[in-house]
């Protein structure tokens, strides 16, 4: 994973340069999409469920490595979103989507030894691993000065540049 | 919507998750063109002679190089033979290369993910940094109804 500040900070930049076009997305929407983009690291649980316990309880093989997966984060969502209001259900969803999304973009883009990402795709396109630019390793202090760079131009341009803004409206 | 069909909801949600789980991990083998770190850790002898991705921590240098990669709460030491670089013990590598008898990697390409323990203790330090954030925007935004089991929108007056 990249470190989760730099995919914070991305999830901040990138939805709110999505606020500018959608007159709804503002602070209280993107602190939902922030959760969507926590939902793959919930796979760190691994650190403290063993799988391999769980496997010899279930009797059947069990891994947590599927939550940083395309289907995991979709049924992950779905778990966080019925605890929501009704009519806020859409909105939610389709948010914490985004924020994931978000996340396992990013992650893509990270060094492998191979030259391959993870097959993050599951199981929508089991066992394709795409190509990998093979940009940086999570802990490269650069990627959080970049993604911190990149943020605070952005809240700058919302703020001072942007007549409906997001952060300030 | 009820308490008890929110409950319900997710029960079965939470069943499909677990399911999705379950599938991962019985199609984990097929799907990867290596050996899975599960058979790595717990079945090594069945992947002698395999090319395969080993991830792990590095715990010697000097003469022989080894790493410890885990699965879960179990762990294996493998050898790292032909490393063309220096590595720091404590520093997070992915090994790529051919799976030799006694626990050991022919190494083709070493790419280090993380250069000490150090770094690995920065990255931690910043997404805990990163939970703390979201958590003061959600609370200022958001509020759990415990009773209702139920997530609104905060009241700002």
């Amino acid at each position: 994973m990249a470190d989760l500040l730099s995919t914070v900070l991305v999830t901040v930049a990138l939805l709110t340069v999505a606020g500018w076009a959608v007159d709804w997305i503002g602070p209280l929407w993107i602190a939902i999409a922030l959760g969507g983009a926590m939902i793959p690291d919930l796979g760190r649980l691994s650190l403290v469920v063993d799988p391999l316990a769980v496997e010899s309880v279930v009797g059947v093989p069990f891994d947590l490595v599927a939550l940083e997966t395309l289907g995991g984060l979709l049924v992950v969502a779905a778990l966080i979103t019925v605890w929501f209001e009704r009519e806020l259900w859409q909105r939610v969803y389709g948010l914490l989507v985004a924020g994931g999304l978000v996340h396992l973009g990013l992650d893509a883009l990270r060094v492998f030894v191979d030259g391959h990402s993870a097959d993050w795709l599951f199981p929508f396109l089991p066992g394709v691993r795409p190509s990998s630019p093979n940009l940086f390793v999570s802990s490269d202090p650069r990627v959080l000065v970049a993604a911190g760079v990149g943020c605070a131009i952005v809240l700058a341009v919302d703020r001072w540049v942007v007549a409906g803004n997001v952060w300030h409206s | 919507m009820n308490r008890f069909r929110r409950v319900a909801l997710a029960a079965v949600l939470l069943a499909a998750l677990f399911g999705l789980c379950v599938a991962e991990a019985a199609t984990a083998a097929d799907r990867s063109p290596y050996p899975t770190g599960e058979q790595i850790v717990t079945d090594y002898e069945s992947v002698v002679g395999e090319r395969a991705i080993v991830g792990g921590t590095v715990t010697a240098t000097g003469s022989t190089t080894a790493l410890r990669t885990t699965h879960g709460s179990t762990a294996a030491t493998i050898d790292v033979q032909d490393v063309d670089r220096k590595l720091e013990p404590g520093s997070i590598v992915q090994v790529l290369g051919r799976l030799d008898p006694g626990h050991a990697i022919d190494a083709q390409r070493v790419v280090v993910v993380s250069p000490s323990s150090g770094a690995e203790t920065y990255k931690w330090a910043v997404s805990g940094l990163a939970v703390l954030g979201f958590l003061a925007l959600f609370a200022r935004y958001w509020r759990v109804d415990l009773r209702a089991l139920r997530v609104e929108v905060r009241d700002r007056g």
